[in-house]
């Protein structure tokens, strides 16, 4: 038998469209960590007299390389604080939905009886319904802080963890390691975060790396609608909102932000499917 | 001696999901099995697929409740032990050892954690290498993953981790099938070192009649659920065994150019099914001998010979002449 594979032979080279999608991600988490530093929202004064200027290379000026948008904002300065916003919300919220999800659904596959179904029950209601009406009831009722908006934003998509991470684990219980770590002693913690969850990790990060945008989105949508990020706050999703209107006079106002979501939601696209099948032992050499 | 793992009155009955949501089937898989075992000894556990050979097997390691009756381990019931507990007494062999590793671990990290969870982290390194040298593998496979060894390194491997508990049970359920016969042979090696050193009871299920025989003092012989035998390995098949034994082994494949072919006792028809099993002896549908009474009463166990326990209504308990078996042996 070739079982005799050797672990030596480094590791296979990372593709360039994954190198080019960590770079743009990583110029996103520095632009958002540093924001404070390079923006503040002094820069965000309004000045009338140079409103709807074009971004450099469309016949605008140094002073504001992206332009400014109606009321003669700087453009770039609003890009910076937007991106803090949007990712902080974004991440905090796909954690937060991560994390709820994962947990309910392994304690379903544990618990079995009332409690498991319980939590699927949850998640069907969960899966049909609209839930940026949901959304919209709960921020109408209980008020728009950015705290709880994070957590609405973070409600979203709990069901997708919960019902793979209930699967794999009644999966993994059946047969195999975790039957294992039980005959030898070992309990459902152990077996659930040391055995069972860095194996279902890998579809985990997947399913977050589809979420991500999505979420991101969704606090975009919301904040277009007028029920997230509150002015004088800005976010990407505020910004695309604004520039809705002057989308034939002023293009810049509505694609820059555009563009910055819609490489966000592609990098993290293209990481997550790479990190996928790095994830998978039986693929490492 | 007391026994070491005493089973009475087992019984297994699944409820199965059918058509009918208010009456649900009920599916037999062990019936009201008794067994002794002793510290040290080997019981062979035979039958065809879907006997309940199995489901015996994870009974008695706790993977199941039982329906009906006990199994108690060095005089405790299982069902009242601690995980930890149980595992110190009784470790399952099973057939996929690959699938028992999680592929993310490595093999020194595995074979550490029965040491972490019983709280031995202690000289835990050195208890690993004396496990890896137990079952004569390398040092240096510590370092590697599941899928960097071969499935007889890995069925050692599971058998290293396995013992680490210092279990005195070992219920090995078809744990060399997966195996080829050179590697076969290694690991039976290394079981029966393993037994002559720990003094390890064993549980040996298997369809391999052979590897039974070569492993096994004692042999029981299931059928629909039921023990119908249960003797000295030497003993099952001879002239006073149970119909379905002798059926069984006449049906086992023998290469032995110098033997003619002879006459084998072999079944008509199929294993009726353990859903609705005929009403009496388990066997009776198929038996070349039944009588009357097989149809109607469950045989009572009949002591055949030393040791030696056969469930029919015509078998002679020892000491009589001319048992009525005997017509079946074509003397």
């Amino acid at each position: 038998m070739s079982a005799e594979t050797s672990s030596g032979d480094g590791r296979a080279s990372v593709p360039w469209l994954v190198v080019l999608a960590c770079a743009y991600l990583g110029l996103l988490a520095l632009v958002a960590a540093l924001a404070g530093a390079i923006a503040t929202p002094d820069d965000l004064t309004s000045d009338l007299r140079s409103r709807l200027l074009p971004p450099l290379g469309f016949g605008g000026t140094w002073a504001h390389p992206l332009g400014t948008d109606e009321l003669g904002r700087d453009m770039l300065a609003r890009v910076i604080l937007s991106v803090r916003t949007s990712l902080f919300v974004a991440l905090v919220g796909t954690i937060i939905g991560a994390v709820l999800g994962t947990t309910l659904g392994m304690v379903a596959a544990w618990s079995g009886g009332f409690v498991d179904d319980a939590v699927m029950m949850l998640v069907d209601v969960q899966a049909s319904l609209p839930f940026i009406i949901l959304a919209l009831a709960a921020i109408a009722l209980m008020g728009s802080g950015l705290g709880l908006f994070i957590v609405v934003v973070g409600l979203f998509g709990w069901e997708r963890y919960a019902r793979i991470a209930r699967g794999m684990t009644l999966a993994a219980r059946e047969d195999g390691y975790a039957a294992a770590t039980a005959h030898l002693g070992g309990g459902p913690w152990r077996i659930s975060v040391q055995h069972i969850l860095p194996n279902i990790l890998g579809t985990l990060v997947v399913t977050l790396t589809i979420n991500f945008p999505e979420t991101m989105l969704l606090e975009t949508s919301l904040s277009f609608l007028g029920l997230g990020i509150q002015p004088p706050n800005t976010s990407l999703g505020t910004m695309l909102g604004d520039g809705r209107t002057y989308l034939l006079t002023a293009w810049w106002i509505a694609v820059v932000p555009g563009v910055i979501i819609s490489l966000a939601a592609l990098s993290t696209s293209l990481l997550g499917d790479w990190l996928r099948d790095r994830l998978d032992p039986n693929l490492r050499r | 001696m007391p026994p070491l793992l005493d089973v009475t009155g087992l019984s297994k009955v699944f409820r199965l999901r059918g058509p009918n949501p208010f009456h649900r089937r009920r599916l037999t898989a062990v019936a009201a099995v008794d067994l002794v075992l002793a510290p040290g000894e080997t019981l062979g556990v035979v039958g065809e697929s879907g006997c309940g050979k199995s489901t015996l097997g994870r009974l008695i390691v706790g993977d199941l409740a039982p329906s009906a009756g006990t199994v108690r381990l060095a005089r405790r019931p299982v069902s009242a032990m601690t995980r930890k507990e149980r595992a110190r007494l009784v470790q399952p062999i099973v057939q996929d050892p690959r699938a028992t590793l999680d592929p993310r671990w490595r093999i020194g990290a595995l074979l550490a954690e029965p040491l972490v969870i019983h709280g031995q982290r202690n000289g835990s390194a050195d208890r690993v290498r004396e496990a890896l040298a137990s079952v004569r593998l390398p040092p240096d496979i510590a370092d590697r993953l599941p899928h960097q060894i071969s499935g007889g390194q890995a069925q050692r491997l599971a058998i290293a981790r396995a013992l680490l508990p210092e279990p005195r049970l070992l219920v090995c359920d078809e744990a060399l099938s997966a195996l080829d016969a050179a590697v076969q042979a290694d690991i039976v090696h290394l079981l029966r070192r393993v037994q002559a050193e720990r003094d390890t009871a064993m549980l040996f299920i298997s369809h391999d009649l052979d590897l039974v025989r070569h492993l096994s003092h004692r042999v029981a012989v299931m059928y629909l659920g039921r023990i119908v035998e249960i003797g000295p390995v030497d003993r099952i098949g001879t002239r006073q065994s149970h119909p379905y034994t002798r059926a069984l082994i006449g049906a086992a494949p023998r290469i032995d150019p110098h033997r003619r072919r002879t006459k084998r006792a072999t079944l008509e028809g199929e294993t009726p099914s353990p859903i609705d099993p005929p009403p009496g002896c388990a066997f009776q549908t198929r038996c070349p001998l039944a009588i009357d009474r097989c149809r109607i009463q469950v045989p009572p166990p009949v002591r055949v010979g030393p040791g030696q326990i056969v469930h029919c209504h015509l078998a002679e308990p020892a000491g009589r002449d001319h048992p009525p078996l005997h017509r079946l042996a074509g003397d």
